[in-house]
């Protein structure tokens, strides 16, 4: 059948994922330590209708081809580690990581996960989790006759004991870098796995190696920036209408012919 | 049959070529850097053989050069976005290990530590790719520098990482690979870099261009093929009618 019509319809399955993608971000929009994604499209291969160099006649060349599109197609969807904005909660367990650099958790099949959310929590055995439940690595373990806790910049965690017992060191918060940021997948619950795309990742103090530094008592919040979103879903909306638009040009030559002939 | 018919035909088929490229560019309005190509030239070729020389046919032919007229650009704040100025092209390696140009301007860092864009493709420095430690913050000067800073260390001065392969391309005209990377109409420079031409060649960080379809030209073009098309159904109709006729006229009574 028609070429245009299979083109137009690679514009409009692009353009519904890039709406899905708007979506989601959207939905996150207050979602801790949550990084917007975008959808990144690549045009299609070109079919090759008339080769560049060809012979026109015994002296001369067609000087170039003539190459004809095939449409478009999402590549992948690319998350932006832009900072969110830190929001003071004054709550003594929240850190918010500025700068580069991911928290270590301990997912439950033994493997690590990563991610922004600084939400944490003590569990019953004393131990740093996050909102999930997931204990921190390495792992931090609160003394029961710890009054205060408080976090340094660089990730010293001390207590301020009981009953006059001084304030304790009782642990180091790690951040985690990746050579390549965006290449981290997202497997939900706020959390990030490394893939071979990402690269390992390299483990620092806070403010070392180019990781970033932590500050008690606030929040990352999301990066995603409603105002931006919106006219996002401008643009896919009317790149939609006008794909559609195309098929049903497409569609009306079609019909044309099959009523006249 | 008359050859009538045939003329129309040949029409058809070959503006069938132009309707796939004008949706192709509607399809890609949405595409980072994406280039719309200059019309599809069609030529008229004259047809010998009997009768008066009254036949003139439709045929396409090749003439992809990349438009490099600005898209719009927008404003991401991400220091990884560049969007290009001018003629301005980017020179990247192709999947074949040819030198190619893009307009994209989306880069990233790979796994193993080389800027590339989102489409995958390898970003050339003018000294061979360019290696990015781990935890630098990136920012790219508008001649193309790319300097790396420990973010934890304002002390020490950005490091010049390597410099991008920047190209004029104003007088260069350019077409279209397979893979929808340009490269030089020029035979002498076909899949190798070309010599800058006089405009600077520049970049603005922190933006990226988008597509240069300009949407209201595409859907006015694809209305005008569209009605052009039907001339060419209804002519083939009437042409069947005169057959028809013809064939009546001579059938033997019964």
């Amino acid at each position: 059948m028609d070429a245009s019509l299979w083109i137009a319809k690679t514009g409009l399955t692009a353009q519904q994922t890039r709406m899905q993608v708007i979506s989601n971000n959207l939905a996150n929009v207050n979602t801790t330590g949550f990084k917007k994604d975008r959808a990144v499209f690549e045009d299609l291969l070109y079919q090759n209708i008339v080769t560049a160099g060809g012979q026109t006649d015994a002296e001369s060349q067609t000087p170039t081809g003539l190459m004809l599109g095939t449409g478009t197609r999402v590549v992948a969807t690319e998350k932006l580690h832009g900072q969110g904005n830190i929001i003071n909660t004054e709550n003594a367990l929240d850190v918010a990581v500025t700068g580069d650099g991911f928290l270590a958790v301990q997912q439950a099949d033994g493997t690590i996960a990563y991610t922004r959310d600084g939400s944490m929590k003590m569990d019953a055995q004393g131990q740093l989790v996050t909102a999930g439940g997931q204990a921190l690595v390495p792992a931090i373990q609160i003394p029961e006759n710890a009054t205060s806790v408080t976090i340094g910049r660089d990730g010293t965690v001390t207590a301020e004991l009981a009953n006059g017992g001084g304030a304790a060191q009782i642990g180091q918060i790690q951040l985690s870098i990746f050579v390549n940021n965006s290449g981290l997948q997202p497997v939900g619950r706020n959390l990030l796995k490394p893939t071979e795309a990402s690269g390992a990742a390299i483990v620092s103090i806070p403010g070392e190696g180019g990781s970033g530094m932590l500050m008690q008592g606030s929040l990352e919040a999301s990066n995603v920036n409603v105002v931006e979103e919106m006219v996002n879903m401008i643009e896919t909306q009317r790149a939609y209408e006008i794909n559609s638009k195309a098929i049903s040009a497409a569609d009306g030559m079609l019909r044309f012919l099959n009523n006249n002939l | 049959m008359d050859r009538l018919v045939f003329t129309s035909l040949g029409s058809i088929t070959n503006q069938t070529h132009v309707r796939a490229q004008i949706t192709n560019n509607l399809a890609n309005v949405s595409t980072v850097g994406f280039k719309q190509s200059f019309a599809v030239a069609s030529q008229s070729v004259d047809v010998q053989g009997e009768g008066f020389a009254t036949r003139t046919s439709l045929e396409t032919v090749g003439q992809d050069v990349i438009n490099l007229q600005p898209g719009v650009t927008n404003r991401t704040g991400r220091a990884m976005d560049i969007a290009l100025q001018d003629s301005t092209v980017l020179g990247v390696q192709g999947n074949d290990g040819d030198i190619a140009f893009t307009r994209r301007g989306d880069l990233r860092v790979s796994p193993l530590g080389l800027i590339e864009n989102s489409a995958g493709h390898l970003i050339l420095g003018e000294n061979g790719p360019i290696n990015v430690p781990p935890g630098q913050l990136l920012t790219i000067s508008p001649d193309g520098s790319v300097f790396g800073a420990l973010p934890g260390d304002p002390a020490i001065p950005p490091v010049l990482l390597g410099t991008l392969v920047l190209r004029d391309a104003s007088e260069m005209p350019l077409t279209r690979r397979a893979d929808g990377l340009f490269e030089p109409i020029d035979e002498q420079f076909r899949g190798a870099d070309f010599p800058t031409g006089p405009m600077p060649a520049s970049l603005v960080s922190g933006s990226l261009e988008g597509s240069n379809v300009n949407p209201i030209e595409a859907m006015v073009q694809l209305m005008d093929f569209s009605r052009s098309y039907e001339s060419q159904i209804k002519m083939i109709k009437e042409i069947k009618g005169i057959d028809e006729n013809g064939a009546s006229m001579m059938r033997v009574p019964a």
